[in-house]
């Protein structure tokens, strides 16, 4: 079952009199469950493609349809309940709200949509991702991967169907980079979660179901009509 | 060393920064223009008003001078003179009281005119006074709001006030009209009713807001009066000073080189410094308050973006800039913000003073002229500019200083407050707790925001309420006990009831009329009772008031009881009148026992204190009764110093008892002394007018009217409204313009953190809702704390400028109104602001942080 797909998806910058294509008619499909990497080099529009599926940027044009819903239609506010309730977001610099300890910064996001947290399920992730001991310290407090592990959780929390990483190990040594990764694969497929992530180490993305690299806004390699079995 | 020539790459860099900050200037320059705007305006405008004020005091006291010497020898007055201190004395001396006024005169140059007995016309006391030269251009004058004509030369010119001539039914006065006019001179050998008949030539005419009607005549009218300066309570030097400021012990040496005689005193007013001290502290404390929330207006402004600051010069500092460099690039910065706003300050200023508000005051009145409303001095613009200069540089240094005393590397993480929260055990999460967390998130800028908001809401209590309690109106309320007193005046001649019945209960129906008070009143007699007012007798005879010997007149007293000298007043009040008299009263009366004629209240003015009269039982008849050798007692209950009545009688204390306990007394109809009229709306010209009309055409009666001086004193009023509400308007935008710069300044630097929750699910619309939240807060927390500093701070200056003794209100309504603009602009700015950062993506937005 498809939950995620882009047809011809374009994103352009003009800086000056240069246009930028930053996405060039990119297509896309990703089956529900599936764990995808997206790989490429700096610059080939790998976090702008992520940005536009997680909504958190709009395309020049093009079409993306998350869980059967175009999400280039939807107002602002709208895109973001979505958000909330469908895609969990996992930045490289984790954006943990630093004012909010790690149990806030976790249940925040369902607190925001007028539910009370399922303190089960929250005490479950937290113990899968290790973070117990740390349920009531400040970001401040933790260390990169707690962090990124904390951002992990914040994820997680609402089960959404889909998990958008950016780089969720970028700021990690690779010890810590392996036990987080391991636990977004162990996660995702616990909770039954879809999972688009990027990376930069070939080592990382070779725990995904499928590669896709991108070079200068387009899929070179994995992308609709390429699935790669692994 | 070497010396490196860096100067051009900070001046480069600092370019470019501010470039880069176009919003963050923007509200920087809003801060500096708030501050020079407002410290320029409400000095140039606070200036004015003061000037306003004291000039309307001049003229609710008809004469400027500072103190006075009464019945002046003519060496006295030379040595005065020359003394080093003195700047004028002019001296002043009561000659004559106008008694009536015969209408229907022709005027000057008709052929002929004969007197009429009949339309004589009973006047008011209207006093008549001589002063020399020195008096009238120095002391006079500069108390007149307008005077028409010239001051009378000849023997029989007369300059009366309108307030005169308006009692005589003149209403467009004409120099050179002839008026018949019947007066006593006030020479001691005249009896009371010599009166005398003179057609008197008016030269000129004038308008003071003393609300009396008064003369001035000639000295040739003096001369022939037989009035000399030397006698009792007629002669005056008024002194003007040179320093106003003069303690008792200058009186006390003034009087010994004066050598007084035994009746003659210096009046003076011995609290003048202490007064002066008093009016200076509240006015430091409204500078300082002004001052200060100018300060905070930048400071805030600045702290808000201080962290941003910090991770920036930390970036530099990583680079290789040093803290003096980072100085001068940010030094560089501020003098481009002050050199933009502050003559914007300077400049709107100006405008409002010159421009802005004499157009208003214009539109209002368009008697005033235009010109010079406002004052602005030069030191008010030197000033402003000098401290929103130095405020700017003094809150800039901030972030500098922070990133110089911490390492590059530090200063790039730098998040305000964050390190110092320990492990919380909360379980919040949501919008209340994420609205708490904000406010507290770093302790010292709550303080700073709530104490700039909190400042500037004081400010605009403290003002408002020094403009009520220097209100024309109040004024007026608290020195007038009634909107119109209706004075019977026959009383001088012979007594008529000319306010009857059926006038009341017409005044009492005219619509608009919330009470008539009616005043009853008889003369008694009071035989001689030593335990009674004994004492009050003592003190009075070794007074300044003393009408004589002493030993001589008491024997007189105890043997003719009803001699002139010795009568008293007695008043019958009704209800309203009482329960008036009686709030005031440290142990007020019981209203039965006093309607039931068991206690009565004693009116004296020559002496001080009680006199031990309160509790005693007094015995009295009333010769107009219809027992007239009846005695009858009383209890005396309280002494007043005012008296609610007109007319008096002889030197023994009036007595004041329920109206019905006087009917009672006399058996008939009583004698209607005054009505005194209270109207629903104070200042109501409609009812003024329905009353008036009521009135106007009995001859006998006259009237007084709180409105009708209210109007004399329109021109200055009007420009002490409009001035006195400019500044609290500039200071009520100015403390919503500070909140609405506030929360730019916070929404603009949280834009990361708000993408962040943007991104993870929080909607704009929620985002909004905290926002709106956290400044609703602030509002009210401001509002609550400018409450507690602002009425202290206010009760405190209202009661050093209060001169005029009125009582501490509060002016609930403009407050309201300016809690009610905070509250909404709290709301719709969270709304604006967001709604215009609406065009950048999250992930733009999110980036932007990042670089």
């Amino acid at each position: 079952m498809m939950i995620l797909s882009v047809k011809n998806l374009k994103k352009y910058y003009t800086t000056g009199e240069n246009i930028v294509k930053a996405l060039d008619g990119v297509n896309l499909e990703i089956q529900k469950g599936e764990f995808l990497a997206i790989v490429g080099t700096s610059g080939s529009g790998k976090s702008t493609l992520l940005n536009m599926l997680g909504g958190l940027d709009n395309p020049t044009s093009g079409v993306v349809i998350v869980d059967g819903q175009d999400i280039s239609k939807m107002s602002r506010d709208e895109l973001t309940v979505f958000r909330r309730r469908k895609i969990g977001f996992v930045f490289q610099n984790y954006n943990l709200l630093p004012l909010m300890n790690v149990y806030e910064n976790i249940v925040l996001p369902i607190k925001l949509d007028g539910i009370k947290p399922d303190e089960t399920f929250i005490d479950e992730i937290l113990k899968l991702l290790n973070l117990e001991s740390k349920k009531y310290a400040m970001p401040n407090q933790l260390s990169g991967g707690q962090q990124q592990r904390a951002a992990l959780a914040r994820a997680l929390a609402a089960k959404p169907s889909i998990i958008l990483a950016d780089e969720p190990t970028g700021n990690l040594d690779s010890r810590t980079s392996q036990d987080v990764l391991g636990l977004v694969k162990i996660s995702s497929h616990k909770f039954a979660q879809t999972v688009v992530m990027i990376t930069h180490n070939d080592e990382i993305a070779q725990m995904a179901d499928r590669i896709i690299r991108l070079e200068d806004g387009k899929i070179i390699k994995g992308g609709e009509n390429h699935v790669e079995s692994r | 060393m070497l010396r490196v020539d860096n100067k051009k790459v900070i001046t480069v860099l600092a370019k470019t920064t501010y470039r880069a900050n176009r919003k963050r200037n923007i509200l920087t320059v809003t801060a500096i223009f708030l501050t020079t705007f407002l410290i320029c305006t409400v000095l140039s405008i606070g200036i004015s008003y003061w000037n306003t004020i004291s000039l309307r005091q001049r003229r609710m006291n008809g004469m400027d001078y500072d103190i006075e010497l009464s019945e002046p020898r003519k060496d006295q007055i030379s040595l005065i003179r020359k003394m080093e201190n003195v700047k004028y004395a002019g001296l002043c001396v009561k000659c004559a009281v106008l008694s009536k006024y015969s209408e229907n005169l022709p005027e000057k140059g008709a052929a002929k005119y004969e007197h009429t007995s009949s339309g004589k016309k009973p006047l008011d006391k209207i006093r008549l006074y001589w002063t020399d030269g020195i008096c009238w251009k120095r002391q006079v004058i500069p108390a007149l709001e307008s005077h028409k004509g010239h001051y009378p030369t000849k023997e029989n010119e007369i300059m009366l006030s309108k307030n005169a001539l308006n009692s005589m039914g003149i209403k467009s006065p004409k120099t050179g009209m002839v008026l018949s006019l019947s007066y006593q001179t006030l020479n001691e050998t005249t009896k009371e009713n010599d009166e005398l008949q003179k057609d008197f030539i008016l030269s000129g005419w004038f308008l003071d807001y003393t609300g009396s009607g008064k003369g001035y005549i000639s000295e040739a009218f003096y001369r022939s009066s037989g009035v000399k300066q030397t006698d009792f309570t007629q002669g005056a030097l008024k002194i003007s000073l040179k320093n106003p400021l003069y303690s008792e012990t200058d009186i006390i040496d003034m009087q010994t080189a004066l050598s007084l005689e035994s009746n003659q005193i210096i009046n003076a007013d011995y609290d003048t410094i202490s007064n002066f001290c008093k009016t200076a502290a509240g006015l430091v404390c409204l500078l300082l308050l002004v001052f200060f929330s100018g300060y905070l207006f930048i400071y805030n402004t600045m702290y808000i973006s201080v962290t941003k600051d910090i991770r920036y010069y930390g970036q530099l500092k990583t680079l290789g800039a040093t803290s003096e460099q980072l100085k001068s690039l940010i030094y560089k910065q501020l003098l481009w913000d002050s050199v933009i706003g502050i003559p914007i300050g300077l400049l709107f200023s100006l405008l409002a003073g010159k421009f802005a508000i004499p157009l208003v005051l214009h539109a209002v009145n368009p008697t005033l002229s235009e010109a010079n409303i406002v004052n602005s001095p030069l030191w008010v613009f030197v000033l402003a500019t000098a401290f929103a200069f130095l405020t700017t540089f003094v809150s800039g240094n901030k972030p500098a200083k922070i990133a110089k005393d911490c390492s590059p590397a530090e200063a790039l993480k730098y998040i305000a407050a964050a390190p110092k929260i320990k492990n919380r055990r909360s379980r919040g999460g949501n919008l209340v707790s994420m609205v708490r967390q904000n406010l507290f998130r770093d302790k010292k800028q709550f303080i700073i925001i709530l104490f700039s908001l909190s400042l500037a809401v004081s400010l605009f209590l403290v003002i408002n309420i020094v403009i009520s309690a220097n209100n024309a109106e109040n004024i007026l309320n608290q020195t007038y006990d009634y909107d119109m007193r209706i004075l019977n005046q026959t009383l001088l001649d012979e007594e008529k009831q000319v306010i009857t019945n059926e006038l009341i209960k017409k005044a009492l129906n005219t619509k608009g009329i919330k009470n008539v008070r009616v005043l009853t009143a008889a003369t008694a007699t009071v035989p001689y009772q030593e335990n009674v007012y004994g004492e009050y007798y003592k003190e009075l005879y070794e007074s300044r008031y003393s009408p004589g010997n002493y030993k001589k007149d008491m024997e007189l007293y105890k043997s003719n009881p009803a001699h002139y000298l010795f009568t008293c007043r007695i008043v019958g009040i009704d209800g309203p009148e009482f329960d008036r008299l009686n709030q005031d009263l440290e142990k007020p009366l019981d209203k039965q026992e006093f309607e039931n004629g068991g206690i009565a209240f004693v009116s004296k003015k020559f002496t001080d204190g009680d006199n031990k009269i309160p509790g005693k039982t007094v015995r009295f008849s009333i010769p107009t009764a219809d027992e007239p050798q009846k005695e009858e007692t009383i209890k005396l209950g309280a002494v007043l110093d005012s008296f609610p009545a007109y007319y008096s009688a002889g030197y023994t204390p009036d007595l004041i008892v329920s109206q019905k306990y006087l009917e009672k007394l006399i058996g008939k109809d009583t004698f209607v002394e005054m009505l005194k009229i209270d109207y629903d709306k104070a200042f109501s010209q409609s009812t003024e007018k329905a009353v008036s009309n009521l009135f106007k055409n009995n001859q006998l009666l006259s009237m007084d009217s709180k409105l009708q001086r209210y109007t004399d004193m329109k021109n200055t009023e009007n420009q002490v409204t409009i001035l006195g509400n400019s500044i609290g308007f500039i200071i009520m935008l100015l403390s919503l313009l500070n909140f609405v710069n506030m929360m730019s300044a916070s929404i603009q630097n949280r834009a990361k953190e708000f993408a962040v929750l943007e991104s993870i699910g929080m909607t704009r619309r929620q985002i909004r809702e905290m926002i709106t939240l956290e400044s609703l807060s602030y509002a009210c927390m401001s509002i609550i704390l400018s409450v507690l500093i602002g009425l202290p701070a206010g009760w405190f200056i209202f009661h050093s400028f209060n001169i005029y003794r009125i009582s501490f209100s509060l002016p609930i309504a403009s407050n309201l109104i300016l809690f009610g603009f905070i509250i909404l602009s709290c709301v719709f700015t969270a709304r604006l602001i967001l709604n215009r950062s609406n065009n950048e993506t999250i992930i733009e937005l999110l980036r932007k942080e990042d670089n």
